[in-house]
């Protein structure tokens, strides 16, 4: 192509300066990021999703709009992840500051609750005791009860033994 | 820090082991890295800017990629490139055994061809 042969105008062009629509959305869909990744990555993405559609070159506007929703999809699916991580991230470390409060009534919610099923099993295991099944149960059940009550035990007794 | 083994970090997403491979023979920015994601394979996987960011944040901070700053003048070298680290390429080629002892199983069963010697 020479320089003076006219170019095909890109389906999403605009006059330098101006925004365009998918920019502007991009942009918007960037906020729903964690504030520490937008600031390292967020330039380094927007830079590599507008050369990604500057490749298309003059592609028709389907698929312009093609390319640019799958693009957004995948940075707001991104963005939900990230947000995922950066909170159980930040829990985790609210709760080790606070000296494990959360995790230590976790555990010991998740011990009562295999205590109570290891209970309710009890008589099941002993009506079938004659058959495998009831055997395989009762090895459940125990496993339950010593799982259990090594999680209600308390840690500063559990870390001394 | 306690010395990793490669063979912890295995199996990789399939985005996770094609950046290591794209990585393998050289420096690249991001945009470079979906490029030859999307040549090295026909095509056939695309990695979207969201998925790459997201995969080489968790990267770097298990140390299998490296950022690296260039300070050239021309707009592409002022990018921030990524390289794979000693530990990265240690855990690439885990990762590629672990997929051809899988490719051998398969052949093994007859779901592919043998190897034509």
């Amino acid at each position: 192509m020479s320089c003076n042969e006219k170019r095909p105008v890109p389906a999403d062009y605009a006059p330098v300066g101006k925004p365009t629509w998918p920019s502007q959305v991009l942009a918007l869909v960037l906020r729903a990021y964690p504030a520490d990744f937008r600031t390292r990555y967020g330039g380094e993405l927007t830079e590599c999703a507008n050369e990604a559609r500057q490749a298309l070159g003059s592609a028709s506007r389907f698929a312009v709009a093609m390319f640019w929703a799958a693009t957004l999809a995948d940075i707001a699916q991104q963005a939900v992840r990230e947000q995922l991580t950066s909170f159980v991230q930040r829990v985790a470390r609210e709760d080790t500051a606070r000296g494990g409060t959360a995790r230590a009534l976790l555990g010991r919610g998740l011990g009562v609750l295999m205590l109570a099923g290891a209970a309710s099993n009890v008589g099941y295991d002993f009506a079938s005791v004659h058959n495998s099944m009831g055997i395989l149960a009762m090895v459940l059940t125990a496993c339950s009860v010593l799982t259990g009550s090594w999680m209600l035990w308390p840690r500063q007794r559990r870390a001394s033994t | 820090m306690p010395k990793r083994s490669p063979e912890a970090e295995l199996p990789l997403t399939p985005a996770t082991f094609h950046i290591l491979l794209s990585l393998a023979d050289a420096d690249r920015h991001g945009y470079a890295i979906m490029h030859e994601i999307a040549l090295r394979t026909g095509g056939q996987l695309r990695i979207g800017p969201g998925t790459l960011y997201g995969s080489l944040k968790r990267m770097v901070a298990e140390t299998l990629v490296e950022e690296r700053e260039s300070a050239g003048e021309s707009s592409d070298e002022r990018r921030r490139f990524y390289r794979l680290t000693p530990f990265g390429r240690l855990v690439a080629k885990a990762e590629a055994r672990r997929l051809e002892a899988l490719v051998q199983v398969a052949r093994g069963v007859r779901l592919l061809k043998p190897l034509s010697v």
